[in-house]
């Protein structure tokens, strides 16, 4: 009655609703036992295992990459650290050497004289001798015989001159001698260098009001540094060494060690800087 | 060549002396170490190697330093005739004279320099921090000048070695 293909269509067809049916059916119930619970709990410890291996894996993956990630950052933020901190020293010595050239600066009002700006460059080689070299020669009108002075005082005088560079004798050299006043009593004397860094002001009358503490200037009469200018106080009187004249240890205000910046005073010398009698 | 290798390092000695050595704190005891050069040239150098080098390094301290125009090359004179003396007595490659001798030098340099002042009337006799410059001066030589002289002749060894690998051998292709 029917063909073969109908039959087989009809059946199909029928198959077809039956599925839909049961699916419906059972879709509508969670069960809790039985085969699917036993197959779960069969399976699920290591599933659990398993992803539990995963995970600790991602993570120590994850972890080491942001270590490597953290050390590399790390090493960055050292080396701009290490720039700040460069770059602060920088400034920090900007800085000091602004200040020190604004003192080079006021002290070159108090004169009518040209200053000449100079930097120490060398040293003398030896201890036994107290003398530097700077950048500035007779090219930048520098002389033999100007006076050189810092913002403390008297640094020395010019010795040598090339076309560039000059040699300084410092006032502590012991072949240096400047015309000093004691200020508070203007007993005149001569500051000779000696040779730890210190002076000896010489041929001071036994007369002379002369106290530890007072200070010594520049008496102008050398006519190498002008009058007035500070060149240190008196640290010791010895009274022994002559009936005629005392010996007396003068501290320099400048220290010696540490001279970077000193200006040359070109001459002729006129105006007394500061001279307060 | 040898004159030109002398000459350089006298130079870079009077640098490292005027401009090095005053920025590292504990090198501002160390004595003049030209005094250990002078010494090295007058342990193993002929005599008309040695003359010129002492002439020049002499002015150039001389020139260089506070100290009165002369006394650098009076003093290097010296050591030179220092040594040549000692060498006739003891052989120069021995340990104890090369350990002594810097320090021999040292004590020499400074009572030169001294002698010197004190002729010229500008120092008091011997004041503390003298002896304490002249004590320094002399264990940094007792402690370093073998060590240094040992160096000058090492350094002139490989000099020499170069100078005979690249000029010897340009020389004797060209020829």
């Amino acid at each position: 009655m029917f063909s073969k293909k109908t039959v087989v269509i009809i059946g199909v067809f029928f198959l077809i609703i039956a599925n839909i049916l049961i699916l419906s059916v059972i879709s509508q119930r969670y069960p809790t036992s039985g085969p699917g619970g036993f197959t779960i709990s069969l399976l699920a410890p290591f599933q659990e295992a398993i992803a539990g291996s995963s995970r600790f894996v991602k993570g120590l993956w994850r972890h080491y990459f942001n270590l490597v990630l953290v050390s590399e950052e790390n090493d960055q933020l050292k080396k701009q650290l290490a720039r700040a901190q460069e770059m602060k020293n920088g400034w920090v010595e900007a800085r000091m050497a602004n200040d020190r050239m604004r003192r080079l600066m006021d002290i070159g009002r108090d004169f009518s004289q040209e200053l000449v700006y100079a930097e120490v460059i060398g040293r003398d080689p030896t201890a036994w001798f107290k003398t530097v070299i700077i950048n500035k020669g007779y090219k930048d009108s520098v002389a033999v015989g100007m006076p050189v002075l810092v913002p403390e005082g008297i640094v020395g005088q010019i010795v040598d001159v090339s076309g560039r560079y000059a040699k300084v004798l410092l006032i502590v050299d012991q072949n240096s001698a400047v015309d000093a006043l004691v200020q508070r009593t203007r007993a005149r004397g001569l500051v000779k260098g000696e040779f730890a860094d210190q002076c000896r002001l010489e041929f001071v009358l036994r007369k002379e009001d002369v106290q530890v503490g007072d200070a010594i200037v520049s008496s102008g009469l050398d006519n190498v540094f002008p009058k007035g200018l500070p060149i240190g106080k008196i640290k010791e009187v010895a009274a022994e060494t002559s009936e005629m004249f005392y010996t007396l240890t003068v501290v320099p205000h400048v220290d010696f060690e540490k001279l970077e910046e000193l200006l040359v005073l070109r001459t002729p010398m006129d105006v007394p800087p500061g001279d307060d009698k | 060549m040898t004159y030109l290798f002398h000459i350089v390092v006298c130079l870079v000695l009077v640098i490292f002396q005027t401009a090095v050595k005053p920025q590292v704190l504990f090198l501002g005891g160390i004595y003049d170490v030209l005094t250990a050069y002078i010494i090295y040239l007058g342990l193993f150098h002929r005599v008309r190697e040695i003359l010129p080098i002492i002439l020049i390094s002499g002015v150039i301290m001389d020139t260089i330093s506070g100290g009165p125009m002369g006394l650098f090359l009076t003093t290097y004179l010296w050591l030179f005739l220092l040594t040549r003396g000692i060498t006739r007595l003891i052989n120069q490659d021995n340990l104890v004279l090369r350990f002594f001798i810097v320090g021999i030098g040292v004590v020499i340099q400074t009572g030169v320099y001294i002698g010197t002042t004190l002729l010229l009337g500008n120092a008091t006799l011997f004041p503390a921090p003298t002896l304490n410059v002249a004590l320094t001066q002399m264990l940094w030589a007792l402690g370093t000048g073998a060590i240094l002289v040992t160096f000058f002749r090492y350094i002139h060894g490989i000099w020499e070695v170069l100078l005979n690998t690249y000029f010897v051998r340009e020389s004797a292709q060209g020829g």
